[in-house]
């Protein structure tokens, strides 16, 4: 069975935002559009499904910084569906969570349950809106645009359970980690954490 | 640290008049069962009206209401949200059947005893479990402050209070007397909300960073809400039920019925607007 998964290795990452800007004109382009007509603080509300934020470390002359990602977990155990009273949230192929926008309500209950922060209600398509590892790319055989994208090959992007998939030789490899791993949720997208911060 | 942001006032105000309306169905049931046939069917109809105010103000927030009817569709069974659509629903349309005489006087079951028993009977087991669900609604989410066991407990015992309250406003309003158990009923959950309010602010200590950015919100952003429910949502209602002792007044009833509603929609302000996520970006 597949099932897919992410390697996200902060070290690789240079922080360019790449990733962000090629999520939005994959999956939200046409709501980005319409956010420009509206203002610049409007755009910068579009980075939602992923995006990167800067934490330094350190201090001078130790001083440090990171890039860290957000991106919907894919969890196996997600309670983003558990608690949608439509069944608008489910796990489709793959293990890839994803949302009917037709059956979605907006009555936010899976922001409030996600505990990644990775949901929002996005008013231009009226429904809750989130990362769906480019799912429709996928089925193509292509990667997810974030990890066509991404210069410095920090996203790895594959089946887990195929033992041959680079993703799954990494996290065999046992070096990376889950996030909020004691909520229960088994996510599907693992970090490599800085070695030197 | 992230503060949620997503349910504002109108989840609040559901919440609220969801419970209370509920708890005073119950109240009022009790005492309509007791033989008491008048205002208790008055203060009930009062709680369906609460819960269908606080229903207006749920669909309000619905980002897209008129795909509701997936809950019928495909209701996902592992959501509370699911139980509690239909608690709401069962408990309006049997809870409104029960009250209905109160304005209908002449409806073919309204003068059949047991008919309308059985309707406030099954009306109150859906308001009770409405009633208990708004708290675990909250629950099951991520935040620490929600997840509180002190939490469901809190809002039953608040929504009893705001129920209480409403059914002695309406007894003042329609100029009769209301049971005066109801006092001592609404001092005893005020104490036992005063309790698990506390509680949940001395557990600081040994709680997650998330759950104690959401009681310092709560000391310093929120803070005049904070003083104003232990000022006048626990304290209000045994001053005025001590000043009462010997002489009666309407202007002290109504600051005490006023007090306890407020109890209830400032302990759900306080908790839903004070939630915090620590989330690793």
């Amino acid at each position: 069975m597949v099932r897919y998964a992410m390697v996200i290795d902060l070290n690789r990452c240079i922080g360019c935002g790449a990733c962000v800007m090629a999520c939005i004109t994959e999956n939200r382009r046409e709501q980005a559009m319409k956010a420009m007509e509206r203002g610049l603080e409007e755009v910068e509300r579009m980075k939602l499904r992923t995006y990167i934020t800067r934490i330094t470390t350190g201090r001078y002359p130790r001083a440090g910084v990171l890039y860290m990602h957000m991106i919907c977990q894919h969890c196996s155990n997600p309670p983003c569906v558990s608690v949608c009273p439509t069944g608008a949230s489910y796990i489709g192929e793959g293990g890839v969570v994803l949302v009917n926008k037709e059956k979605c309500i907006g009555c936010e209950y899976c922001v409030q349950a996600c505990p990644y922060g990775a949901r929002f209600w996005d008013y231009y398509i009226r429904s809750i809106d989130k990362c769906t590892f480019c799912i429709h790319r996928v089925k193509e055989g292509q990667q997810p645009a974030c990890v066509t994208t991404c210069p410095s090959g920090a996203r790895v992007f594959g089946d887990l359970d195929d033992p041959e998939s680079e993703v799954s030789k990494i996290v065999a490899a046992g070096s990376t980690v889950q996030m909020k791993r004691e909520e229960g949720t088994s996510p599907n997208v693992f970090y490599i954490l800085p070695s030197r911060r | 640290m992230h503060l949620q942001e997503s349910w504002g006032m109108n989840v609040i105000l559901d919440l609220f008049l969801g419970g209370m309306g509920a708890a005073a169905f119950i109240l009022a049931l009790y005492d309509y069962l007791k033989g008491e046939r008048e205002l208790s069917l008055k203060v009930a109809f009062a709680g369906v009206i609460s819960l269908i105010l606080g229903l207006l103000f749920l669909v309000s927030h619905l980002g897209k209401p008129e795909a509701a009817f997936h809950v019928f569709l495909s209701p996902n069974t592992s959501s509370v949200m699911t139980y509690g659509v239909f608690f709401n629903i069962l408990f309006l349309v049997f809870g409104g059947l029960f009250v209905l005489p109160a304005l209908l006087p002449k409806l073919p079951y309204s003068g059949k005893a047991g008919a309308m028993k059985l309707l406030g009977v099954i009306g109150g087991v859906f308001a009770l479990l409405v009633m208990i669900y708004t708290g675990l609604l909250i629950a099951r989410t991520s935040y620490p402050l929600w997840r509180n066991p002190a939490v469901p407990l809190l809002f039953v015992l608040t929504a009893l209070s705001a129920g209480a309250g409403l059914y002695i406003l309406v007894a003042e309003a329609l100029k009769k007397t209301f049971p005066s158990r109801l006092i001592s009923f609404s001092l005893l959950t005020t104490f036992l909300a005063f309790l698990a309010f506390t509680s949940m602010l001395l557990l600081v200590d040994i709680a997650p960073l998330a759950y104690r950015e959401s009681v310092h919100f709560m000391l310093s952003e929120n803070l005049a809400a904070t003083m104003l429910l232990y000022l006048v949502g626990f304290a209000a209602p045994f001053l005025v039920s001590l000043a009462q002792r010997g002489r009666s007044s309407k202007a002290l009833t109504l600051v005490l019925a006023l007090a306890l509603i407020l109890q209830a929609l400032l302990c759900r302000y306080l908790v839903v607007s004070s939630a915090f996520m620590e989330l690793p970006w």
